[in-house]
């Protein structure tokens, strides 16, 4: 693996070039479940961040120690850990964000995008360079929650920036209404279906204008596998990633 | 066959063990911290829910132990009871089986009989969809009723304080429902307190 990337590249890799959701297409489960309105996608988005980077910096300070056969047990345990505190120190010093994440905050542990980083990044390289990697991903994530949360609030409630937005938001506070004036939310795009559109412009958006600029393939390569130790036939998967 | 090695058999195993120790140890930790300042926090959230319920009351007093509290409907149950100490009426804590799991609300009901308020407090539903039926202009429709026909809300057809009928919200009626059958279980208990 190019061990020589510079820090700033890590870090930055996370918000488009290797974009959790919309080019690595991890965790899409959480995406289209808290992207209904951008109070929630911003709750999600950093109670992920916060666990992604804490899993993160422990994963990459004890991998050497990990046997390879139970390392993905061991991760999970440390991730799961790391949720379970995240949510007890919720429920005890921020309760009205703990009730405004209510399900999603356990479904954090079999978020993809953590174990992903994982098993790809912080298995494979130092403390500093797994936290700035979390960092980067965290807020990759955050952000595309933030875009799809603003498509869907929008065209779907009329409003943008609605809600309590945890208890700090004062009690008079509805949004800023942008289509409630004109026509009637379309519901739609706050179930599912709507999510699944947003996350399809979103992604193309993104492919359309990384289209020459990042070799996507080309710097995934074999390094960025979770399949690598046990691949038997790396030059043809080269092969293809630089078609 | 390869030599049976032992160290190939019980490193796994006892790094794993060792990585679970510490992290039970961490969880432990952060629930001796945690779980005093929680409790606290469930309790005021209860004493100040039961006041804004019930404006009227100045004091409560819990009579769940002299009370009867088998369920009526066989869906929702009546877990706690405090009546004002001033006679202006009840709250009841009920828990309720709704889409997600447990939902737990409070009711006030006032010393005529009629519903002061309706207030979920715990639920583990789909935000955006079953939360819904939590907003105050839905739940402000039970405020002043003194009997439910039903224990469905979709066949819910009792009047409410403004004239319209009662109207539940479509795609998300399991919670409603489950809502429904805890403010009928609520009234039924309000019943047995006189």
């Amino acid at each position: 693996m190019e061990n020589q990337k510079s820090k700033l590249s890590i870090l930055t890799n996370g918000l488009i070039k290797e974009n959790p959701v919309l080019v690595l297409v991890i965790g899409t489960c959480p995406t289209l479940a808290t992207s209904t309105s951008v109070e929630t996608a911003v709750g999600m988005g950093l109670a992920a961040t916060a666990v992604l980077i804490c899993s993160n910096i422990v994963i990459s300070a004890v991998h050497h120690f990990i046997p390879d056969n139970v390392r993905i047990p061991c991760y999970i345990t440390v991730i799961a850990a790391f949720v379970t505190i995240v949510q007890m120190l919720l429920q005890a010093f921020v309760p009205s964000l703990y009730s405004a994440l209510g399900l999603f905050l356990p479904l954090i542990v079999v978020n993809c995008i953590i174990l992903g980083r994982a098993e790809m990044f912080a298995g494979k390289n130092g403390v500093v360079d797994s936290a700035l990697d979390g960092i980067g991903m965290g807020l990759g994530f955050t952000l595309t929650l933030m875009v799809m949360g603003t498509i869907r609030e929008i065209l779907g409630t009329g409003t943008w920036l609605a809600g309590s937005w945890f208890g700090l938001a004062p009690a008079s506070w509805k949004g800023i209404p942008i289509l409630s004036n004109f026509i009637p939310g379309m519901s739609i795009m706050t179930l599912v279906p709507g999510g699944f559109f947003a996350f399809a412009i979103v992604m193309a958006a993104v492919h359309y204008l990384t289209r020459d600029k990042s070799k996507i393939k080309n710097d995934f390569g074999c390094a960025g596998c979770a399949m690598e130790d046990s691949c038997t036939d790396k030059s043809a998967c080269a092969e293809k990633g630089a078609a | 066959m390869k030599d049976f090695d032992k160290k190939e058999f019980f490193r796994p195993v006892i790094v794993l063990s060792c990585i679970c120790f510490v992290a039970t140890l961490a969880l432990a930790l952060t629930n001796f911290v945690s779980s005093p300042v929680i409790a606290a926090n469930t309790e005021k959230a209860a004493v100040a829910t039961r006041k804004a319920l019930l404006a009227d009351a100045d004091d409560f007093t819990s009579v769940t132990d002299t009370m009867d509290l088998t369920s009526e409907t066989g869906k929702a149950t009546v877990t706690d009871v405090y009546t004002a100490n001033n006679g202006a009426g009840a709250v009841f804590t009920v828990e309720t089986g709704s889409f997600g799991g447990t939902l737990t609300m409070m009711v006030g009901i006032d010393k005529d009989g009629e519903i002061t308020g309706v207030e979920v407090t715990d639920h583990e539903d789909t935000p955006g969809v079953g939360t819904k039926n939590f907003v105050a202009d839905y739940l402000g429709q039970y405020t002043g009723l003194t009997a439910l026909n039903t224990q469905n809300v979709k066949k819910e057809n009792v009047q409410t304080q403004s004239g319209a009928p009662f109207a539940f919200i479509s795609g998300a009626s399991v919670t409603g429902t489950a809502l429904h059958a805890g403010v009928y279980e609520a009234l039924a208990k309000y019943a047995m307190l006189h």
